[in-house]
């Protein structure tokens, strides 16, 4: 019988997150109860939300494992810079189309009874193919999302019990929570979730963030001096180099021009148009609940985005963290998994840090590298004595110190960055703290994705099925058994993806975020210009599509082989303002075009599409002009609306 | 006013854009917290409060009519 070792830092984790687990699947089952049995209250929850648990909700609707761990694994990368350029252009931007499309949407989904954006759209241009259109673009769009939350939900929940529950068993865990929830409780059992979610989370990572702050060597203050005080190591507290640093400007991988941190303003225009925040927005009860909402939404977003990012900088201030991350380099990887030899093409692994080793020639790097040779390390446990090799050094004060060091740090920064926060858990925080906030980590991911699959099976049923004729064949009963199914039939098809852990679909959400930013232009037309056509939706629509599939393209055929060192690749060399017209950037392969990002020309283009489409082809009929661009005294319930709603 | 808070509104989306704090990590704000970050910080509370503004100054209030609607048990999706 094998020895089944299982230390507190494992079980403690595994046991709050199966109590949330639980509870979470209780929630579904409870919002279960109070259900009825019709499509309006499944996937609506009969548009009965009320003003805090809408704002609750609707945050943690946008509050997913790219906020919490991604943002801190981007700023070790990339510094404090990751903040501005993510999270406060979202708080201004965010309670914006809240407040100006938002509110709008949800006056005409309780007016006409719509509950997704397609149904809107068909209705108000008049078509039905380039709704369907629409539906695909939109669902091909989301549907990653679904795989790389069950990919990240294994990941995280693998990662936090120490390997205790494998990737295979943790996806399946939170694949089967997520259908469950969602399964019995529709859109209420996915808002309980919320708001239980949002509450657990700004509570422990509160009180996480204290503690790690309390517990790493010199604290916050004294990480921040250390790396002021050391040549070229402030890089990650700044966005550009400070001129005339020549050590920084070689340190800093990823420096932030003044173009990508404009450029980045436009990803939040893509919020309202996920389709399951726009969802989101149908269900308040009243308008009213907007209004917590948009002036909360910038401060909450600044609670969650600062400790990430501020905590994902400074860990480079921090050897030992710098040590753990760097021994899930994919170069340390292979060092471990053929003991310090050659791989199978026979290039030698890691040869730089076993050569750094070797010279240092201390009894913890010669018992380090005996112990590599001789027999199988944990990475976790290559990190921890890595920097029981390195810390001595420093303190020695050794001319040996400075290479290993920066040596782990260009380790640190091949490997995934994602698991900074983890890693600062795992080494400043008792176990107890850590399973908690654990628990409120795995919530983040659970919650968005709760609300993603309810999104993809409301605008299959609606979309698809009602719209060809289900509902009247089957009736409403129906309506709700074929979303049900449909969150089955999803579900597992999502956990067959991610059992292969595919790394193509993060890109594709990459990809997808400027996407949906550029469909805002649509969602704008829509709402407020009454001369635009379904035409100029789908010209937008499909210039969109072309836009994303280029943008794949070069990214894809151009990306520098894994384990280049990083270097700017120029597509076309055409340059103004000193830009060059596309190129990738050099930390993370990802294209720029005259040095902006690509989703503005998409937002532009796509808006200038609708325009002069729009104004070239026949407007929709006078009856349904007049349907959604009454006057103010018509808005209000007159006897002419009788019909309407009871059509 | 309300012209003036969407005024303001313009104002501060080109504040977003801190160039001068791009290549400098001090002062540090309570002796821990980077120039840029902090700024971004205090930005986040400006936007609240601009959407406070927005909220008391510029609301659709014609859009609150609907609330009145009665729920419409298994509507569609309006077609």
């Amino acid at each position: 019988m094998l020895p089944l070792l299982v230390t507190t830092q494992q079980t403690i984790p595994l046991v709050v997150i199966s109590i949330y687990l639980a509870v979470v699947l209780y929630i579904g089952i409870f919002a279960f109860r109070r259900g009825k049995a019709t499509g309006e209250d499944f996937f609506m929850a009969s548009r009965s939300i009320g003003s805090i648990v809408f704002f609750l909700s609707l945050f943690a609707t946008n509050m997913t494992a790219v906020a919490i761990l991604g943002s801190s694994g981007f700023a070790y990368k990339r510094g404090i810079g990751v903040f501005g350029l993510m999270a406060s252009s979202s708080g201004f931007v965010i309670p914006i189309t809240l407040f100006v499309i938002g509110t709008r949407l949800w006056a005409l989904g309780k007016r006409f009874g719509h509950m997704t954006q397609v149904s809107y759209f068909r209705d108000r241009w008049e078509c039905s193919a380039i709704g369907t259109v629409i539906f695909l673009m939109t669902a091909a769009m989301l549907l990653p999302y679904l795989i790389v939350s069950i990919v990240g939900g294994g990941t995280i929940l693998e990662a936090l019990t120490g390997g205790l529950v494998n990737y295979h068993v943790a996806g399946a865990i939170v694949a089967i929570v997520v259908m469950g929830n969602v399964f019995f409780g529709g859109m209420r059992g996915a808002v309980m979730v919320n708001v239980f979610q949002t509450i657990l989370f700004l509570c422990f990572g509160t009180i996480a963030f204290i503690a790690i702050g309390k517990n790493m060597p010199g604290h916050f203050g004294g990480t921040v001096e250390t790396l002021l005080k050391t040549p070229g190591r402030a890089w990650p507290l700044q966005r550009l180099p400070t001129p005339g640093d020549p050590a920084m400007q070689k340190m800093m991988m990823g420096p932030m021009s003044y173009l990508e941190f404009f450029s980045y303003c436009f990803i939040p225009l893509s919020s309202i148009m996920f389709p399951h925040m726009s969802i989101m927005c149908l269900t308040a009860k009243k308008v009213t609940a907007f209004k917590k909402t948009v002036v909360l939404y910038p401060i909450c977003i600044m609670a969650i985005w600062l400790p990430s990012v501020y905590l994902g900088a400074i860990a480079n201030g921090q050897p030992r963290v710098n040590a753990a991350i760097a021994s899930n380099a994919p170069d340390v990887e292979a060092f471990l998994k053929y003991h310090g030899g050659k791989d199978e093409n026979g290039k030698p692994t890691a040869p730089i840090l076993a050569n750094l080793l070797k010279t240092t020639d201390t009894p913890e790097s010669r018992a380090l590298l005996a112990d590599v040779s001789s027999k199988n390390i944990e990475p976790n446990e290559f990190g921890e004595r890595l920097f029981g090799v390195v810390h001595p050094l420093g303190e020695a004060k050794s001319p040996k110190y400075q290479p290993l060091v920066a040596e782990v740090g260009r380790l640190s920064k091949q490997a995934p960055g994602d698991s900074v926060l983890l890693q600062m858990l795992r080494l400043f925080v008792p176990a107890w703290l850590g399973g908690l906030l654990a628990a409120g980590i795995i919530s983040a991911v659970m919650g968005s994705d709760c609300h993603q699959i309810l999104a993809l099976s409301t605008m299959f049923t609606k979309d698809v099925f009602d719209f060809y004729g289900g509902r009247k064949r089957y009736g409403e009963k129906g309506t709700v058994f074929v979303g049900r199914l449909f969150i089955v039939v999803a579900n597992s098809i999502a956990f067959a993806v991610a059992w292969f852990k595919p790394n193509i679909f993060e890109l594709a959400i990459s990809w997808a975020f400027s996407g949906f930013a550029a469909l805002a232009p649509v969602m704008l037309a829509a709402l407020f210009w009454k001369r635009s056509t379904k035409w100029g939706a789908l010209v937008s629509v499909l210039f969109v599509t072309a836009c994303i599939l280029g943008t794949g393209y070069l990214e894809h055929q151009y990306r520098l082989p894994p384990g280049s060192k990083p270097a700017e690749v120029i597509i076309n060399g055409t340059m103004l303002l000193h830009h060059p017209f596309l190129a990738l950037s050099p930390g993370g392969g990802k294209l720029f075009v005259f040095g902006f990002m690509p989703v503005v020309f998409m937002v532009l283009g796509s808006a200038l599409c609708m325009f002069i489409v729009s104004l070239i082809t026949p407007p929709p009929s006078d009856a349904t002009l007049r349907k959604y661009f009454s006057t103010d005294e018509d808005l209000a319930i007159t006897p002419r609306l009788a019909p309407t709603m009871a059509a | 006013m309300k012209w003036t808070v969407f005024l303001l509104a313009a104002v501060l989306f080109v504040l977003h854009q801190d160039f001068w704090n791009f290549d400098k990590a001090t002062p540090l704000a309570f002796d821990f917290m980077p120039i840029g970050l902090a700024y971004h910080a205090a930005y986040a509370f400006a936007c609240s409060f601009l959407m406070f503004l927005l909220v008391k100054f510029a609301w659709p209030t014609h859009l609150e009519k609907y609330e009145a609607l009665p729920p419409r048990p298994g509507a569609s999706d309006g077609h």
